[in-house]
């Protein structure tokens, strides 16, 4: 009741706040040319370009020039006009230098000029993110020459969500050599902030190379965290021989338990129960016991809630049995209710 | 009793509902109770999205310009975090289905790598189409903040431009399509400046309405995770049948 109160109470307050925000002072009138730019604008996104270029004539020296050049030259390219899209950007980078359009001028020019099939040098580019722009392209023609560009990235000083976006550039296209990479940044030991990404692609795109990678930097690593990570790339590469090693073995209880709940989840009944232990590791048991639920193992709960002594754990059963859609559990719900 | 909808059995799963509300104590509905509590706890252990670029999925309310709490924030992203793994998990979760033949080559795949992380990018979309809805206007402003929107917006649009070309040269046409589409968008919000007049927001807002992204975002990244689960099916039948040649 307490949430349900403050929710209505800042609601009301907020609700408040809105009303003067809307009674502010209108914005001025609409002009002809705010019309234009705006229809123009709405013409772009629903990718009516020929009919925003019509609408962006003659705007060019309104006070929305710079986005009206930088739209005619978003919509030129998007028409594959990309001699006239670069001559337009031209413009813009002319007449308003210090427009907030040039970084996206920028990354326009440089799409254009890779559509028209010119090549463009990743190490001329301005900026981190356009770089990338360029070695991904490259990697289409040149995967030898792009990778160790990728590996200046990330081994730069580059923002981490430019050496993220990095990461998956080598991912996508990098083939042996950048698994390799992927696999130095998954060990953690240089790129902590980057391992549990490569171990991510390197569960879903390395088939059973990746994983045999993966499986050598959880022998390597003392990080849990990073282990935790591996486990969900086994599961959701479906790797249950690995996923039934951790949980039969693995020093750590919790990591244990996260293979039985990922086994669970990738639907092994029989080695599950082979792993239920009763009262005599009880977390382990009632990993099991959530783990078979997971996956609808109403047969096989049953089964154990029958030879099981311990009532607690029988409790654990019966509640997650109580919970299946199955007419094995319901009838053995109603055997108990009958007893 | 009624049955329960998805949205209020994981705020009944997050203790975020009235306490004296009760839940219908069918099977569908306790038996998926009980999954949102289990990916819950998954969720424990996983990476926690950046909660400003997470999908809101609370019910939100109709004014706009509704200044929402930070808390709100906080527990909207929490939710939409468990919602897209309760989406990803839950398919575990259930009885699986007779699997499709499996691939020729269901082994090393790096186009599975694009379909993630556009998925995830048309998450982290959603979530900042469905803030720009509700953006913060202090007690009293005259002009709502965009600041938080425009810098997400600017981060999206440089992994959309990657993207968009992965798609292109691995001629995945539909994805390289819907973020071509997005493109405009994003820049449109990346360039709108920190703080607008209610007035100008909602031009913006209308604009994007108009396009319709946010429904085809929606759609796409739906049949973006249905296609991942068939992969990782198809994936999961290739090892099994590996491990009984060994």
């Amino acid at each position: 009741m307490k949430t349900v109160s403050l929710l209505a109470l800042t609601a009301i307050a907020a609700t408040g706040c809105f009303a003067q925000a809307s009674a502010a002072p209108k914005a001025p009138a609409k002009t002809a040319t705010d019309s234009s730019y705006e229809a123009a604008l709405s013409d772009i996104n629903a990718a009516k370009f020929d009919a925003a270029l019509a609408k962006l004539q003659g705007l060019q020296d309104s006070k929305d020039g710079d986005g009206a050049l930088y739209w005619e030259a978003y919509a030129q390219s998007k028409l594959r006009q990309n001699t006239e899209a670069l001559a337009t950007l031209n413009r813009l980078q002319s007449e308003y230098p210090e427009s907030k359009f040039r970084a996206d001028a920028e990354a326009l020019a440089l799409q254009s000029k890779l559509d028209a099939g010119q090549k463009v040098q990743p190490g001329m580019q301005p900026n981190d993110d356009l770089k990338l722009l360029a070695i991904n392209s490259l990697m289409g023609t040149d995967a030898t020459q792009a990778l160790p560009m990728l590996e200046k990235v990330l081994n730069g000083n580059a923002s981490e969500p430019v050496k993220s976006r990095a990461l998956f550039v080598v991912a996508q296209n990098g083939g042996s050599a950048g698994q390799d990479i992927l696999v130095h940044i998954a060990s953690g030991s240089e790129h902590p902030e980057l391992s549990q990404q490569a171990v991510r692609y390197l569960g879903m795109s390395g088939g059973a190379s990746g994983r045999d990678a993966l499986a050598k930097v959880y022998a390597a690593t003392s990080s849990n965290d990073l282990k935790a990570s591996i486990l969900r790339s086994y599961m959701l590469g479906g790797d249950k021989t690995r996923l039934l090693a951790v949980a039969k073995s693995d020093a750590s209880p919790e990591l244990r338990q996260s293979a039985i709940r990922d086994l669970g989840l990738i639907g092994d009944d029989t080695d599950l129960v082979s792993l239920y232990a009763g009262p005599s590791d009880r977390a382990t048991s009632e990993a099991v016991i959530r783990g078979l639920f997971l996956h609808n193992g109403a047969e096989q709960l049953v089964a154990l809630a029958r030879k099981e002594q311990d009532p607690e754990l029988k409790r654990s059963i019966v509640r997650e049995l109580s919970l299946t859609h199955s007419k094995v559990a319901e009838a053995y719900l109603m055997e108990l209710l009958n007893q | 009793m009624k049955h329960a909808d998805e949205k209020a059995l994981i705020a009944h799963a997050m203790g975020l509902d009235d306490g004296d509300e009760r839940i219908c104590d069918c099977a569908d509905c306790q038996r998926e109770l009980a999954q949102i509590q289990a990916t819950l706890a998954t969720l424990s252990s996983w990476e926690v999205p950046e909660i400003s670029q997470r999908p809101i999925l609370l019910p939100e309310p109709k004014a706009r310009g509704v200044r929402r709490p930070l808390w709100a924030g906080v527990w909207a992203g929490a939710i939409a975090a468990a919602l897209i793994a309760a989406f990803a998990l839950g398919r575990f979760s259930r009885p699986v289905a007779p699997l499709a033949k499996p691939a020729a080559t269901a082994n090393a795949d790096p186009s599975r790598v694009l379909l993630v992380v556009v998925a995830d990018h048309l998450d982290r979309t959603q979530a900042l189409l469905v803030e720009l809805e509700h953006p913060l206007a202090a007690p009293g402003a005259r002009t709502v903040d965009l600041s938080l929107q425009q810098s997400g917006a600017r981060e999206l649009l440089a992994s959309n431009r990657l993207y968009q070309q992965g798609a292109d040269r691995s001629g995945d046409r539909k994805i390289a399509q819907l973020l071509a589409g997005l493109e405009p968008i994003l820049l449109q919000i990346a360039q709108s400046p920190d703080r607008v007049t209610a007035a100008e927001w909602t031009k913006l807002e209308d604009r994007i309405a108009e396009s319709g992204i946010l429904f085809q975002v929606r759609v796409a990244d739906e049949n973006l995770q249905a296609t991942l689960r068939k992969s990782l099916l198809n994936q999961e039948q290739h090892n099994q049948e590996q491990h009984k040649a060994l």
